[in-house]
């Protein structure tokens, strides 16, 4: 075959041609893809969203949806996520009175509050139903324990009362929009049945529109909405299905509000970069590291302290706020000011000691340390560097652990089935100490998230008593004494407090200043927000 | 041809109820629980009893597998496990998405690859041709997400031109279009080499048949010689774009990730991390079910573009 050459001419009306086609097509599609409305979007990594009913949604990338929709009949102010009690403000009930023991609370309620999408207006009915809801088993909801041998009467259509077994601490708290206390419509459930679950009715600013599943979720303006109109005139709930995706999104403009997880430093950098606002905001989450006593030979209380000797939460939490202060070291499990009644302490119970650590192995029968086995965590590489440097630093005593990811399923049968020795747990609960207290230490909650899986009548009996205790400043005292009984028998690795991050475009203004925090994990609007 | 395409079907069913059967064993087999998904941090004991109860998960496998079998039989898939939204609607709102992208994809690769090859052989040891070899061995080996996270910086940041995410404004095919530039691009640029190679060399090989000697020796058109050429050649690439088009119709799960774009590889893959058993069987079940027809259909093409070739 002879080669033959392009010529000059041929080549230019080629590139020519593409270049005219290139300006064309991206002149019509600027034009297609305008938009007049008022609409936030805002979005998240995950590919779909988890349960977002406001009776079924625990995860932090669905619960600020409930809380958008739904009110409660008593609410903290728009982004003060504190559970003290002077801060407690009327929401769906205008005013309430209990009896001297605390176990009858009477709620008159607010009139003309209207729900969505024309189901009629709130009433003492809805209360009840909404509570029923809840403490329903066919519901599955996990919530149900909150609301346990709760008894609700309809007084009058603007009038209910709620009975309770025994005094509550935390009864106003748990009527917050926020979980159990969300507010739903009896009647679009008589409609809908349980295809209600997926088109949530309530009485929030804004409500459900569409959800287009891998894709996004719509929630509208409540134009109604007894608060005032919203501002905003769309709510738009992007599903990015990664982190580079998400971060494109936030960067181009294209979204207004995302939470960051992971990747902090780097994220800040970009955020100031494009002009975006990058925030941290509490209810801050606990990160702690359990040890295991049912399994050898950390039912040794010299292994465990030696262990606590052993390993430097400051390094862990610097490695994993990857500069950005995102995460502070703790010296307790469940600290002050962070929780309510939490533990304050000045310095660490068991200091950084690798040689005081080396010597209580060594009385234990462990002169040259042992293996550890597997130390189970979520998947994901910012729980993983930390507890590498765990690992790093209890090799350094001889201690062999090696962190190991898993997917959500696995990672909770694993840590809650008691198989593995060392486990990292980050959560965040109602802020109050005895809650994470009861949670991860009553014997009642092996098999769940007691994950030290200590069985001792004589805590378990004191939990209790604390659960009930109403008084503010007794709790706190009793509090501290089980953190202190904690602490000595070093079950727990006090590692990182973290706090909730996000990147929000500057237009976006959240309304109710100043913000401090979400309970949500995330973001969440009312009806004040505007895009500027 | 009739009845091939019938034997082959009805070969097809048995290979499908394989695949039904193996699909239910293997999710189930799988450690994890949905309810713990759905629970997640708030799973305790009896929560998740309550739950398996609701969601049937407790009944005899046997049963589930009945319930299964009945769904697919009768096209009523019934409800995510996770979401409890119709699975129908999950397929409903990413198929197009996933169809899209992967027509357009293949749109792109096919006619640039053709296209490249072509030139390619007409301009054979010129630069134009050492240019094109040489982007035929790159494209195909960058990754498609680093491709589409190149495509990103490049023409969504650096010289804004298209949109970097999302799959548009549903209801306006403008925007559905516009949107899909990026991505088809970057998932067809890798393909669009293996099929300029492959053009090449089949013309190359075929240009030293008899049939072309003797078409110019009858004194043809060198541009109808070159038609007769190519139209040999097609055949490696119609079997190409038939076993990619299955692929990327399985999901492009990178680039549906990198561009934020659903689709049903990302769908599947949320429901196999989540153990949405339902969710995952219809879907594999609907994977199979597409890559054997456009098996048969590769097949058939064959017959259709060269006649020499005949079923018994």
């Amino acid at each position: 075959m002879v080669p033959r050459r392009m010529t000059r001419r041929a080549f230019v009306k080629t590139v020519g041609g593409g270049v005219a086609s290139l300006g064309i097509l991206t002149g019509l599609g600027r034009h297609a893809s305008g938009q007049a409305e008022s609409v936030c979007r805002h979005v998240t990594d995950i590919s779909d969203v988890p349960p977002y009913d406001p009776h079924m949604a625990t995860s932090g990338d669905a619960k600020h949806l409930p809380a958008m929709m739904c009110n409660g009949l008593v609410r903290n102010p728009p982004y003060n996520p504190t559970i003290d009690p002077k801060y407690i403000e009327p929401d769906l009930a205008e005013k309430w009175a209990a009896n001297k023991a605390e176990t009858e609370w009477t709620f008159t309620l607010r009139k003309g509050v209207q729900f969505h999408r024309g189901y009629g207006e709130f009433t003492a009915e809805d209360v009840k139903f909404s509570i029923e809801d809840v403490q329903n088993p066919k519901t599955g909801s996990p919530f149900a324990p909150a609301m346990k041998g709760w008894k609700v009467e309809v007084l009058q259509k603007y009038e209910v009362k709620i009975v309770l077994p025994q005094p509550e601490p935390f009864f106003l708290p748990k009527l917050f929009p926020y979980q159990q206390g969300n507010i739903t419509s009896k009647k679009a459930y008589e409609d809908l049945g349980e295809r209600v679950r997926t088109r949530p009715v309530g009485t929030g600013p804004f409500e459900f529109e569409d959800y287009r599943p891998g894709e996004k979720l719509v929630l509208k303006a409540h134009k109604t909405y007894w608060r005032g109109k919203p501002l905003i005139d769309r709510y738009e709930y992007l599903f990015s299905g990664s982190p580079v995706a998400k971060r494109n999104a936030l960067l181009s403009g294209h979204a207004h509000l995302g939470r960051v997880v992971g990747d902090y430093s780097a994220v800040q950098d970009e955020a100031k970069r494009a002009g975006l606002v990058f925030e941290t905001f509490g209810l801050p989450k606990l990160v702690n590291v359990f040890l295991n006593t049912e399994i050898k030979p950390f039912d040794d209380i010299r292994v465990r302290r030696a262990v606590q000797h052993a390993v430097d939460p400051k390094e862990a939490a610097v490695v994993f706020s990857e500069g950005s202060g995102v995460a502070e070291a703790i010296h307790a499990p469940w600290p002050a000011p962070t929780v309510y009644g939490g533990l304050d302490l000045k310095e660490r119970w068991y200091p950084f000691d690798p040689a005081k650590a080396r010597e209580l192995l060594k009385q234990a029968g462990y002169p040259n340390g042992f293996d550890a086995g597997v130390a189970v965590l979520i998947d994901t590489p910012e729980f993983m560097r930390p507890m590498e440097v765990y690992s790093a630093q209890l090799a350094k005593v001889g201690i062999k652990m090696r962190p190991e990811g898993r997917s959500d399923p696995n990672y909770f049968e694993s840590v809650r089935g008691g198989r593995v020795a060392l486990s990292l747990y980050m959560c965040q609960r109602l802020p109050d100490a005895i809650v994470y207290i009861a949670e991860f230490l009553h014997s009642r909650n092996i098999g769940f998230n007691a994950l030290s899986r200590v069985r001792n009548k004589e805590i378990d009996a004191k939990i209790e008593r604390t659960e009930k205790e109403v008084d503010a400043g007794k709790r706190a005292e009793q509090n501290k004494q089980l953190q202190e009984w904690v602490m000595d028998q070093a079950l727990v690795i006090p590692t990182y407090v973290q706090k909730q991050v996000g990147v929000r475009s500057a237009r976006l203004k959240l309304g109710y200043p100043p913000f401090l925090g979400t309970w949500l994990d995330n973001y969440m609007l009312t009806e004040q927000a505007q895009l500027t | 041809m009739i009845a091939y395409t019938i034997r082959r079907l009805l070969w097809s069913v048995f290979s499908l109820a394989l695949v039904v059967v193996l699909i239910f064993v293997v999710m189930r087999a799988a450690p994890g629980d949905p309810t713990l998904v759905i629970l997640g941090d708030y799973a305790t004991p009896g929560a998740r009893e309550a739950l398996r109860v609701k969601l049937g998960l407790n009944d005899p496998l046997y049963m589930q597998f009945l319930v299964y079998l009945h769904k697919l039989v009768t096209f009523n898939f019934g409800n995510s496990l996770i979401r409890e939204v119709p699975i129908r609607d999950i397929i409903a709102v990413n198929y197009p998405h996933t169809l899209a992208l992967t027509f357009a994809s293949m749109a792109i690769a096919s006619c640039f690859g053709i296209l490249a090859g072509i030139v390619s052989f007409r301009y054979l040891n010129s630069g134009v041709d050492y240019c094109i070899r040489a982007l035929s061995a790159i494209a195909p080996s960058m990754p498609a997400f680093y491709m589409g996270i190149l495509f990103i910086l490049l023409f969504g940041f650096w010289i804004p031109l298209f949109p970097s995410y999302g799959g548009g404004d549903y209801g306006k095919i403008g925007s559905v279009l516009y949107h899909l530039v990026l991505p088809a691009s970057s998932l067809g640029l890798v393909v669009t080499g293996f099929i300029a190679r492959i053009v090449r060399s089949s013309m190359l090989d075929l240009a030293s048949h008899d049939f072309v000697v003797v078409a110019r020796a009858k004194g043809l058109p060198e541009k109808r010689v070159r038609y007769y050429i190519f139209r040999n050649s097609i055949i490696p690439v119609i079997t190409i774009i038939g076993l990619y088009t299955g692929t990327l119709l399985g999901g492009a799960v990178l680039t549906e990730s990198v561009y934020g774009r659903p689709g049903l590889g990302r769908a599947l893959v949320t429901a196999v991390l989540g153990r949405d058993y339902p969710t995952v069987e219809i879907l594999l079940a609907l994977f199979a079910v597409l890559i054997v027809l456009l098996n048969l259909l590769v097949d058939l093409t064959y017959a259709w573009l060269d006649p020499r070739i005949s079923y018994h």
